[in-house]
């Protein structure tokens, strides 16, 4: 080999070399914080006195370990190991009094075994820096690492949800092209058609492309409303949850269930349980793609998930009592009897239970006619639609509207002035379903078990707040 | 006996192969170099997009990307050529910039839908991303006081009021003020002491 070409190859080699070597002396050289994100295979969090929490690497996302299926917020862990990796260690300003036995732990696993637990301080700058003592040593380092675990002083209370994934159902933004919805009345398979019926502008401008739908099974003769499935496919694209039911695990028997398809082809089935004594709150699991640990859900993420299923077609089966053009409604719940009566004015009043009030008007909205409580109670009361579309097509069905109706949470009669009557039996709600059956002519339906207050409220929803306030009424 | 250039071999050329071995050498770090070029180019259209879808109204899609974007930018900076390129052509710190202002983008989103503690956690990420970063400090205080985080409110009141283009209620001020019992810190100095 001769002199030209051992000093080709030397070059060719130290250019390598210094190619991928000098980075990491460079890097040292500047004070980096010594851990390499992608080094970290587990870290946990220890908060005195609170719950702390501890994440594992997996495959593509960091997974709350010992729980199943659950997810760090991929954009929380991201932020937080980012800043570490960049961080960089400096000797802290003076010498800070730190309560380093009250401060919290992050323990930091990596890949060779060479693990790592950092105290966190206090902040100096938000958002800039905080102190951190590793190795009986105090540093600034230049990321405010608590902030990015959302880690807080005040009355806040650290919430070991704040690391978790709360979107859990996320996708590209798929378009939702088959939906079965699933509770003890019904079941509701709807499928989506290419025919676009309607384009519309959004709030933003965006185009909105409203599809056809057909429904499948039981009520393959109804025709989905085309705005209504096209807002719950827009729902069922954004879970949020509240966190993870630490304490709780699910029942197999799940109160509703949604399973649906996306134009990719993922299925996704989530279930759902009875609302937990004393909140507004349930759990709710996935099924598929992989059965997990069960989240709590606010009600009002639950109802938009799981709708009433009637709400979703075009018409619904609607109960018409036309009360508002009657002379008497006469109603009784829990043993109390109430009794509206048309006066020669045409006005109501009640005539049972006898009592010293009047029925209350209250103040109209700018531009609209004054409404007695009676009247807006009668016009409610006109066409009553249902939230299901009940069909006892198996034995369990069958059994829940047995002897539903022999002792009725309320029962309403309504006439007008030729006697003609109309009799509305309103069940006790069916249990673990939030539903209540109605029943009028023979005509059974399914309504929410808040209905029976709208049915047949209390008398003192008639009468003015102030003249009744604290005052019991006997009816 | 000379060879003429005709009579050459693609072997011949190839020699010698201290010379091949250089020209191999260059070429690896020019593609890798390209390589993360383009990584750069892929991970600005994601966030520009997600930026874009955010605005739109289309926050689910809008956080996919985001988190598309996390995972890509995890692997740029694995590469070498991304520290050399750092070097030449800084990307990080536009890029966190523009980050902040998706996940400002989100937050706002999360506010109109009233999920405050989402709403506070992505305004939380974009401050981290870009301390300094306009049009949080009149929000943010509002989703505080939901959520009960008194520190973040409080950090987020004296923001406001070092930002004339921030306008916040007094009176959330003053709750922030009198119920917040934690370090006071010096945050006009982030703004260079306006």
């Amino acid at each position: 080999m001769n002199a030209k070409t051992f000093l080709r190859f030397l070059v060719g080699g130290l250019l390598l070399a210094g190619y991928y070597l000098a980075p990491s002396f460079l890097r040292d050289g500047e004070g980096v914080a010594p851990i390499h994100p992608d080094n970290i295979e587990e870290l946990w969090l220890v908060v005195p006195g609170e719950d702390g929490f501890h994440l594992r690497r997996s495959s593509d996302s960091w997974e709350l370990v010992g729980r199943r299926e659950i997810r760090a917020d991929p954009a929380q862990v991201g932020s937080f190991l980012e800043g570490l990796g960049n961080a960089r260690l400096e000797a802290p300003e003076g010498a800070p009094e730190v309560d380093w036995d009250a401060a919290p732990e992050l323990h930091v696993a990596l890949r060779r075994g060479n693990d790592l637990t950092l105290q966190l301080g206090p902040r100096v700058r938000p958002f800039r820096s905080q102190l951190v003592r590793t190795n009986g040593r105090v540093h600034r380092i230049s990321f405010d690492l608590s902030a990015s675990l959302g880690l807080w002083q005040g009355d806040f209370a650290w919430d070991a949800d704040r690391i978790l994934d709360r979107i859990p159902l996320l996708n590209e933004g798929e378009e939702i092209v088959r939906i079965r919805l699933s509770n003890a009345f019904s079941d509701y398979l709807l499928e989506r058609t290419e025919e676009i019926v309607e384009r519309r502008e959004d709030q933003f401008g965006e185009e909105e492309k409203h599809y056809r739908w057909t429904s499948g099974g039981t009520h393959s003769d109804r025709n989905p409303s085309t705005a209504a499935m096209y807002r719950y496919s827009q729902d069922l694209k954004m879970l949020v949850v509240d966190g993870v039911a630490a304490d709780l695990t699910p029942d197999s028997e799940a109160a509703r269930t949604v399973t649906f398809t996306t134009s990719g082809g993922d299925t996704f089935e989530v279930a759902t349980g009875q609302p937990l004594p004393g909140e507004t709150r349930r759990l709710l699991w996935l099924r598929q793609p992989s059965p997990s640990d069960a989240y709590l859900v606010d009600d009002r993420f639950f109802h938009r998930f799981t709708p009433a299923g009637a709400r979703l077609y075009e018409s619904r089966p609607v109960f018409v009592t036309e009360a508002s053009r009657g002379a008497r409604i006469t109603y009784e719940r829990d043993g109390h009897l109430l009794v509206l009566e048309r006066n020669q004015r045409g006005g109501w009043e009640i005539t049972r239970p006898r009592i010293p009030y009047s029925i209350h008007t209250p103040e109209p909205e700018p531009g609209t006619p004054p409404e007695s409580m009676a009247e807006m109670y009668a016009s409610g009361l006109d066409s009553i639609g249902t939230e299901e579309l009940f069909v006892p097509d198996t034995e369990d069905r069958e059994l829940l509207v047995d002897g539903v109706f022999d002792e009725p949470a309320a029962r309403l009669l309504v006439e007008d002035s030729d006697g003609d009557r109309l009799e509305l039996l309103v069940s006790a709600p069916v249990a673990g379903t939030g539903r209540v059956f109605v029943s009028m002519n023979g005509k059974i339906g399914v309504l929410d078990e808040r209905f029976i207050g709208r049915l047949a409220p209390d008398i003192k929803y008639f009468l003015n707040p102030r003249e009744v306030e604290g005052r019991t009424i006997e009816w | 006996m000379v060879k003429k250039p005709s009579d050459k071999t693609p072997r011949d050329l190839l020699k010698p192969a201290a010379f091949v071995f250089m020209m191999g050498v260059l070429l690896w770090i020019g593609l890798d170099l390209y390589l993360a070029a383009r990584a750069r180019q892929t991970i600005a259209n994601d966030v520009n997009e997600a930026i874009a879808l955010s605005d739109n109204g289309a926050y689910v899609a809008a956080i996919y990307r985001l988190h598309q974007t996390q995972e890509h930018r995890q692997r740029l900076r694995n590469r070498t050529a991304h520290f050399w390129m750092e070097k030449l052509r800084p990307f990080d710190a536009r890029m966190k910039r523009r980050l902040a202002s998706l996940h400002r983008a989100v937050a706002i989103g999360f506010t109109e839908q009233q999920l405050p503690a989402l709403a506070e956690q992505h305004y939380t990420l974009a401050l981290l991303h870009d301390p300094e970063i306009t049009g949080i400090a009149r929000r943010l205080p509002m989703e505080c006081f939901y959520t009960g985080n008194y520190e973040l409110g409080w950090i987020a009141t004296r923001m406001a009021r070092n930002d004339p283009e921030s306008r916040i209620p007094g009176r959330l001020a003053a709750f922030f003020e009198s119920n917040y019992e934690g370090p006071r810190y010096a945050i006009g100095e982030e703004r260079g002491g306006r």
